[in-house]
Order: C-alpha cells, then structure tokens, then sequence
C-alpha cells in the first residue's frame, strides 16, 4: 500500500469518527485556549526526545551505572572522564547518531501530522458543544492536511536552501572586497552584516511557508491555493507578521538562556536538585512549545481572510454554518 | 610549532603591564624601537637571572651571523649577503660543512618536505607559489686573505646514508645542502663565509611565506648545521613534520623594506632609519640559533613591559581583542615560565599575529619572536589563542633555550612545551582552560589525555619526526602524550618533585642541547629511578597502564564454615552466621594493573553512611587485594579517585559496586541528553 493511500484509508476511518467542526471565528483562534493541546503537542515532542535520551544514557550507564557517584563523573569540571568515555565509546556513536537522526526526520515530516492536529484544534470548535474538539474530532481534517502541508514544507524548504547558498555565495563575494579594501575584520563584518539580510530573507520564506500551511489547515486549501493565500497574507502585513514571528522567535531564547543561568548556580546533585533542574528544562520546553503554538495561532488568523464559506463542509462533510464563519485578522497577539 | 582572558587583580600583581595602542611607526623611536641604543650582545646582560649564579648567562659561540636582507614585496622575493662566522667546537677536525637550504622544500614537489604525508597536519597543500633559495656566492676567507669559491663544489642533491626510503625521498631534494672545504678546519679554529643568496617565498605554506603583501620569512637564509662536539654534523632534509637543530651564535641582521612596510623580527633594534624610500633597520641578538622577521604593510601594534622585557605585539587591524589577550597571556606566562624552567634572558619578545589569510605562519617560535592566531573577534568560548600564545612562549625555553634536536627528538621540544604550556594554564583558569562554556568546562589537561590515550599503543614517542606516519599520530604522541606523561609524574610525585626534575633540566641544559637522556637523568635526581624508568618506558617502549576495580566484597563478619579443630575438638560450621547486629563488617577490594608503566596510587574505599577511607598502593605487581575491617558496610572503591594518573588507559574501570548495593544509573546523563534532545525536536518541528 502506497503512502497515499494509507493516509487515504487512516483518513476514512478517521472521518467516521470526527465530530462536526465549525471554524472559529479569527480572534478566538488563540493557543491560550487550548492549554491541552499546549500539552499533548509538548507530551509528542518529549517523547521523541526521551528516545534520544534513553539512548545516549544508556551508553553512560553501561560504564558509570555502578559508579558510586552515579554518573556525576562526567560533569566534574575539566571534563576527563568525560573525553575518556566518549573515546571507549566510539563503537556507540553510529548507533546513536542513527537513532538521532530518525527522531530529527520524524520531527521534521512526521511533526506534520500533530502540528496539523494542533492547529486544527486550534482553529475549529466542534459544532454541538462549541469545545475544542478532540484529536479524535480533528483527525481526519489533520490527516487530509498532511499531503497539502508536506508540499508547502518542502517547497518553503527549498526557496530557503536557494536563498542560503546565494546568500553564502554573496556573503563570500562581499567579504573578499572588503577585507582587500578594508581589512579582514571588516571582511567578516560586511559578511556577517550580509548573512544577517539572507537569515532575514530565509526567515520571511520560513513565515510565508508557516502561513502557508495555516492555509492549509484553516482554509482546506490545497498547495497551491495555500501559496497564495500566505502571498496575500504578507502582502497585506509584510512587517507585522515576520515582526510577529522574529519577536516570538527571540523570546523562545530567553527560557533556555535563564535555565541555562539557574542550572550552572545551582552546584548540588544530590536526587532533589535533579528533581529541580528537570522541572525546569521541562517548563522550559512547555514554554517554548507555547510560543510556537502562538505563532501558529498568530498564522492560522491572518490567514482567515481566505477562509472559503465551504471550510466548515469540507471539514465535517456537511454545510458550514454561516455564523461560524471566521473574520479577517488584524494581526493582534495571541 | 603549534598543530593548530584577559588576566585579573592577580594577574596585575604579578606583572607590570604596560600597554601602549597605536599604530606603529616604522624607523622612529615613536614606534617602540630602541632607537640607536647600545647593541645587546648577549643574554643576561640586562637582568639578574632567578637564582643568580646558578643560570648560565651565555651559550657557547659557536656561528654568527652578520646579514643584510632586502624585501621586495610585490616580487615576494628577498636578497641577502653577508658573512657567517663559524668556529668547530667538536674534538675533532672539519674537512666539510653542512647548510641548510630549508625554502627550497617548497621549490617542487620532488622536495622531501612536499613528498611526504603528513595527514593531519597543517601545511598538507601544494603552494600556490612555490619558494626556492638560491646561492649566487658562497665563499672562504682564507688566513692569508685568499678566498676560495665554494660554490662550485656545493652538493646540492645526493643520496642520504640513513634508509633507503629517505634517500629515494632525497635524491631530489635541495634542502641539505654539503660543502667541502679546501683545508681542514681543526678544533678550536675560526673561519668565515662570505655568503650572497636570493629568496623567492612562497605562499604562506607551514610557518613561511607572504599572502598579499604580509610576509612571514622564517628559515631563510643558508644555515650552518649543528656540529656535534664528536664532530659529527647533525644534518638533515626539511621533513614535514620536523623542525630545526642549530647552534648557538650571534645574529647581527640588517633588515631592509619599502615605506610603509612594518618589521619585526628576531632580537631588538639597535639602529633605525628612513632612506631612500625605504626603511632599514638593524637587529642584533646573541645566544641565539634563528633569526626569522616579518614585514607587512598593515599591521597595528601594541607594547607592554613584562618582568623587565619588552613586548611588542604586531597583528592585523581589526585585531585588537587579540592582541589584548596575547599580551595579557604573555603578561601571566613570562613571569611563570621564569619562575619555573629559569628567566627568560633576553630584553625584547615580538608576538606576529598573521592575518587569517596566512593563518598558516601563526602558530610558531623563533628566538624572541612568536607568531600566534586566532579570529579578529576573540575567542570567548575557548583559550584557543591563549593557548597559542602560551605554546610558542614557552617554546623560548624549549626550543629557544634547550636546543634540542627537534627533527631527532621532537618530544623534547613539543612535548616539554605541551606540558608547560598545559600548566600555565591549568595556574590562569584551572578546569576552564581549554573550553569555557555554560555547563562545559574541558581542561587542557584533560584534552592532552584524552588524544594521548587514543594513539598510545601506535608508536613510540621518543623517535624523530620523519619516522611518524601521520601529522595526526605525531601530534598525539609528540605532543599530548608526552605533556600527559609528565603531568602524570607531576600528580603523582609532587610539586617539589616536578621542580626538582624539569625545572632542574631547564635550568641545568640552559643554552645547550640537551638529549633524551639528559632529560631522564633530570627525573631521576630528582624523583627519583622508580619515576625514571617509567619516564623511559613511557617515552620509548610505548608505555601504558590502566587501573581498575574488579571486585568489592563486604559481609558481616561471621564464623567461617567448614570443619575446625579446637581445644582437641572437631567442629563443624554449616551455615554462615549473620553476625551480631551493629557488629563488624568485614570484605575487601581487589585493585588490578595492567600494562607495563608504574604508578603509586590512591584507592578510595566509600562505606555506608558516606564515610571515605584511603588507601596507598604502590602500583608495583599486577594486582594488590585490600582488606577491609570495620564498622559501616563497604560498598564501593574507586582507585585513582583524583586523578592523578592521566595516563590511565580507561577511567571507565576505575571503580566497582558491591553487588547489593544499589546504584545510582546514569540519571543526568538521561535528563541532560533528552532536554538537549527536546530542544532540538522543537527547534525541527514544522
């Protein structure tokens, strides 16, 4: 069975379970109201990463698991044990590295599926109770956005790879000018002063492709049509919604920059610190995946402008109410 | 050679550091230079050695040198002439000399330098330019004023004695150059050469040539080999991965560039001045065996005074934050190598920060001049160009001082360097002193350790540079083995010891050329022969040793089973008793040594409740089993438990768990690698 048609067959199983949706309206698309799938987004995302772990500790364990200091060890400053661990096992890393790189692909493509499951929480209501619907509720219009989706990802991917490597490209050619003419300090400076244009280009396709994806979720767009649709929506605001996205962007830093403080101050080891300093990687991360959902709540209203007066019919097979239909956003936070 | 902050209040009370901005000024007194002060004729002269009578103030003159080079930088090209002095300290009468041509090892590929690999190591690529040097005159004053020409005679190609591999790598090489004299020259007598050579450089490849309109000119001129004193010539080809050996001598260099150009070079300027368009300027320093300089036409440049000698940094514009942590390193390390191996004799110390186009000269020492390297931002992350600095400082001891054969013995330069430099910067940052980040703090040290262990069973250290295969096992070896085999023997034996074996030999072969034995001699006055010979074994037959816990047995103490003959009586014990509540506790660790180097160790004994004891053992058989009688259940040995053995082949062994006791798991590990993990998958998540 091809991948299409698995995904056609989950999909058709799904809809006879599916709840009728009906679009919210634009300024009730908001990632504060739906703390739960803040948390079923998080539980996904920790899973995948708990693999990871399990992984890398198991190689500590097999060496440091009967140590009487556990594997504090390999956090003494000067890091010694630490380099003699990694060099007894080397025969660890490809299996670790295979399993890394799984996980980073499964986030990559198979993330598609819970962002589009997250999204359409976000931005529909079941139609009886006017709830956030549940996954179940959701599924089939996730799972019939996933093709939709991949597409824009991989397009959005390939315009940013196009404006890297011409922006490497420029970068390298400014910087040979400048560091004859000025000197290599000016070189770097004028590559950097490039670099940052091209990481602002590439950031403004990366919004386009998030917009894009919106569309498909919010709109049941196709590809194309969600193209458009995210086109239309930076024409309309072409500095508030990267603005939205880069101050979104920078914020999710500022979590993992305070944990990273607390954590260096807080010297014990002992069970209890541990208790606490995974408390707070883990409000880290579930801060960080709040910010994301923002945005994505952010994308789904500026896209609501498009939203076609079928989108409630094509979510649920029966005809949208007319009322349910969402209004156009200004762009204001979620 | 290298393969590849700011100081505090402490910092401030151990030096005097001056620093002075500006650009440089080239031929004025407003640049720095000395002016036309009273040449330095010799080492010591300026200050009172540490320990005054106990350092030799000079080295035995053996070559001097008196040269006039010009720079033609847009041809990258240098003309020289000169005379050479030379005089056979050897027992026994010369009938040949030996020069070393070192640029034409990039003259073409058929050179030894460019046929041999070199994996790992910088100065792998083909020159875009290649050099060459070539002699236009070579001649000997005779005693009646006769000369005779010498150049007629010179053997430039010939095949080498020593290996069959060598002399196909040699036949065409042009670096080792042979001339045969006309008359003998008998031990104790003088004779002088009338020399005339042109360079052309090559792109900047391993330590030499120009990029643009920096050039970096080291190993430039026709260099007398080092005649042994059994009046044997310590000749060889420019190998890739070797260095030099030469004989001590004064240098008196008068250097010659366009305005505009800025010099630095070997020893201080005794004579500056403007003519015609360009700038002359003359270096004179003895008790010296190089004489490298550089000239560029945009360097900035810094001063500072540190313990009495003058530091001037040269580097690219833009270049500031380096040059503040250079002078601040040489401003904690200069003192420290003095107070450590003897005080740095001479009166200047140029610093040459490349420009990152010739990264490749970065990185190297010649008498009193080091280059370094590093990104014009800093570096706040690692030490990186701290550690640069520190390694070519601490080459003018080893290298600069004791001259040792370092294409023969490169441990001893290297190596000994690598050690010194670990410590100077174990005593700047401690643990932090390789890598400083949030949550990762990595040691020099450690790292030595950890790229010692991996190649410790390839090769012997203590061979010369040309018998290593690759750049990357002679760096490990060389290098980081051997730092790691001396802090090895720092740890185990002490401060004082330490200081009483390589701060002895540093002061002891100060300007002289001091061999492997020398060195092993060194440690067994002064640690003693157990710590001598595991020097040697370390150094020559490949050395190793690992500890490790195999077993930690602890039990309440009981009768013992089995059949007993008291009082005239048998007895039977069947079962084991439990021993009385509170009772003692008795058990033992069993500690196993493999490999064939010898260390005294510590072994921790780790009880319940927390409680620690410690154990002695002098790590002399293959295994020593400890007992244990006590109060508190043991549960767990740890031998080495600080460290000290940095030789210790695999840490992962060091220690054992009593069986029903239970263990802790790699917890952290768990929860540092799934939080990294996390941050990852939501930083990939659409």
């Amino acid at each position: 069975m091809s991948a299409m048609a698995s995904l056609e067959a989950a999909d058709a199983g799904a809809r006879r379970h599916a709840a009728e949706l009906v679009a919210l309206p634009a300024e009730s698309v908001r990632a504060r109201l739906r703390p739960w799938t803040v948390v079923t987004l998080f539980a996904w995302e920790a899973s995948l990463a708990l693999v990871v772990g399990t992984s890398v500790a198991s190689v500590a364990g097999q060496a440091y698991g009967r140590h009487p200091d556990g594997d504090a060890p390999l956090f003494a400053p000067g890091s010694l044990a630490l380099l003699d661990l990694l060099r007894h096992s080397v025969a660890a890393v490809a299996p670790v590295a295979t399993t890394l790189f799984l996980v980073a692909l499964l986030a990559r493509l198979g993330g598609l599926l819970p962002a589009a499951v997250a999204s359409t929480q976000m931005a529909f209501a079941t139609a009886r109770t006017r709830r956030a619907p549940s996954i179940r509720d959701v599924a089939a219009r996730a799972l019939g956005a996933v093709p939709a989706m991949f597409t824009v990802t991989m397009l959005a991917f390939a315009l940013e790879a196009t404006v890297v490597l011409l922006g490497v490209a420029l970068a390298g050619s400014v910087s040979t000018w400048a560091t004859g003419r000025f000197g290599e300090a000016e070189g770097d400076e004028a590559a950097l002063g490039v670099g940052l244009v091209v990481m602002a280009l590439a950031g403004f396709v990366g919004v386009g492709g998030d917009l894009a994806k919106a569309s498909v979720v919010r709109n049941d767009a196709r590809a194309l049509t969600a193209v458009e649709s995210s086109i239309a929506a930076l024409s309309a605001h072409p500095i508030a919604l990267p603005y939205s996205a880069a101050w979104r962007g920078a914020a999710s830093l500022v979590p993992v920059a305070l944990a990273a403080t607390l954590t260096t101050y807080l010297t014990a080891r002992g069970p209890t610190a541990m208790i606490v300093i995974a408390a707070i990687h883990q409000t880290v991360v579930i801060v960080r995946v709040a910010i994301r959902m923002s945005w994505m709540a952010k994308a789904l209203r500026a896209v609501s402008r498009g939203v076609s007066p079928s989108a409630t019919a094509a979510a649920t097979g029966r005809p949208a109410r007319s009322g349910a239909q969402g209004a156009p956003s200004r762009g204001r936070g979620a | 050679m290298l393969r590849a902050r700011a100081a505090g209040a402490a910092l401030s009370a151990l030096v005097a550091l001056v620093v002075a901005g500006g650009e440089a000024e080239p031929g004025s007194t407003e640049a720095g230079l000395p002016g036309n002060g009273p040449p330095v004729l010799g080492a010591g002269a300026h200050m009172t050695p540490r320990g005054a009578g106990a350092l030799r103030e000079h080295a035995e003159d053996v070559v001097d040198y008196t040269l006039r080079a010009s720079l033609d930088p847009r041809a990258h090209t240098v003309h020289g002439e000169g005379s050479i002095r030379f005089r056979n300290t050897s027992a026994v009468a010369v009938r040949e000399l030996w020069l070393h041509l070192y640029l034409n090892a990039f003259k073409n590929e058929r050179s030894a330098f460019l046929r041999e690999p070199a994996a790992g190591s910088r100065g792998s690529g083909l020159p875009t330019d290649w050099g060459t040097i070539d002699l236009r005159a070579l001649s000997l004053r005779g005693p009646d004023g006769a000369v005779a020409d010498l150049l007629p005679a010179l053997e430039l190609k010939r095949p080498l004695a020593d290996g069959a591999g060598e002399r196909a790598a040699s036949d065409e090489d042009e670096t080792d150059a042979r001339v045969p004299l006309p008359r003998e020259v008998a031990p104790g007598d003088m004779i002088t050469l009338d020399v005339a050579w042109d360079d052309k450089l090559p792109t900047v490849l391993e330590r030499t040539g120009y990029s643009g309109s920096f050039h970096m000119i080291g190993q430039w001129f026709p260099k007398i080999a080092r005649l042994e004193p059994d009046g044997t010539w310590a000749h060889f080809p420019f190998h890739h991965l070797a260095e030099f050996y030469a004989d001590f001598g004064m240098y008196d260099v008068t250097l010659d560039v366009p305005e505009g150009f800025t010099i630095g070079a070997t020893g201080p300027v005794v004579e500056a001045r403007r003519e015609q368009g360009r700038v002359i300027e003359r270096h004179v320093q003895g008790d010296i065996h190089d004489f490298a300089w550089t000239a560029w036409d945009r360097f900035d440049s810094r001063e500072a005074t540190v313990d009495g000698v003058r530091v001037r940094c040269l580097y690219p514009r833009g270049f500031d934050r380096d040059a503040e942590i250079e002078l601040a390193a040489v401003g904690f390390a200069l003192p420290y190598f003095g107070a450590h191996y003897g005080a740095y004799p001479y009166p200047v110390l140029t610093l040459v920060h490349p420009p990152e186009a010739a990264a490749e000269a970065g990185g190297m020492e010649y008498p009193t001049l080091i280059t370094t390297g590093g990104p014009w931002h800093g570096d706040p992350f690692t030490r990186i160009i701290e550690l640069v600095t520190v390694h070519e400082l601490g080459h003018q001891w080893f290298y600069g001082l004791l001259a040792s054969n370092e294409s023969l013995w490169p441990f001893l330069d290297e190596g000994l360097n690598s050690y010194a430099e670990a410590d100077v910067l174990r005593a700047m940052h401690d643990q932090r002193s390789l890598i400083d980040l949030p949550g990762l703090a990595v040691s020099d040290h450690a790292w030595q350790a950890f790229v010692a262990n991996a190649y410790a069973h390839d090769a012997p250290v203590a061979q010369a540079a040309s018998a290593f295969p690759t750049g990357r096992q002679y760096g490990a070896l060389v290098y980081s083995r051997t730092a790691a085999i001396l802090e090895t023997l720092h740890r185990v034996y002490g401060d004082a010891a330490m200081t009483a074996s390589l701060g002895s030999y540093a002061r002891l072969y100060r300007f002289d050329h001091p061999g492997p034995e020398s060195l092993i001699g060194s440690f067994e006055a002064g640690m003693g022969g157990d710590a001598a010979a595991t020097l040697r074994r370390a150094l020559f037959d490949r050395g190793w040793v690992d500890y490790a816990v195999t077993e930690v047995v602890s039990h309440a103490e009981a009768p013992a089973r089995g059949i007993f003959d008291r009082d005239g009586q048998r007895e039977t014990v069947k079962e084991a008793g439990k021993g009385a509540p509170g009772g003692n506790v008795e058990g033992w660790v069993l500690v196993e040594r493999k490999g064939t180097l010898t260390f005294p160790v510590e072994v921790e004994l780790r009880l319940a409740g927390g409680e620690r004891q410690r154990v002695s053992w002098d790590g002399r058989g293959s295994s020593v089993r400890i007992p244990y009688h006590g109060h508190a259940a043991l549960e767990a040995a740890v031998v080495d438990p600080d460290h000290a053995v940095l030789l210790d082949d695999d840490l992962t062994n060091n220690q054992s768990t009593a069986r029903d006791v239970s263990t802790r798991g790699a917890t952290r590990v768990l929860e540092e690698a799934t939080y990294a993990a996390e941050l990852l998958v939501e930083g990939l998540s659409p």
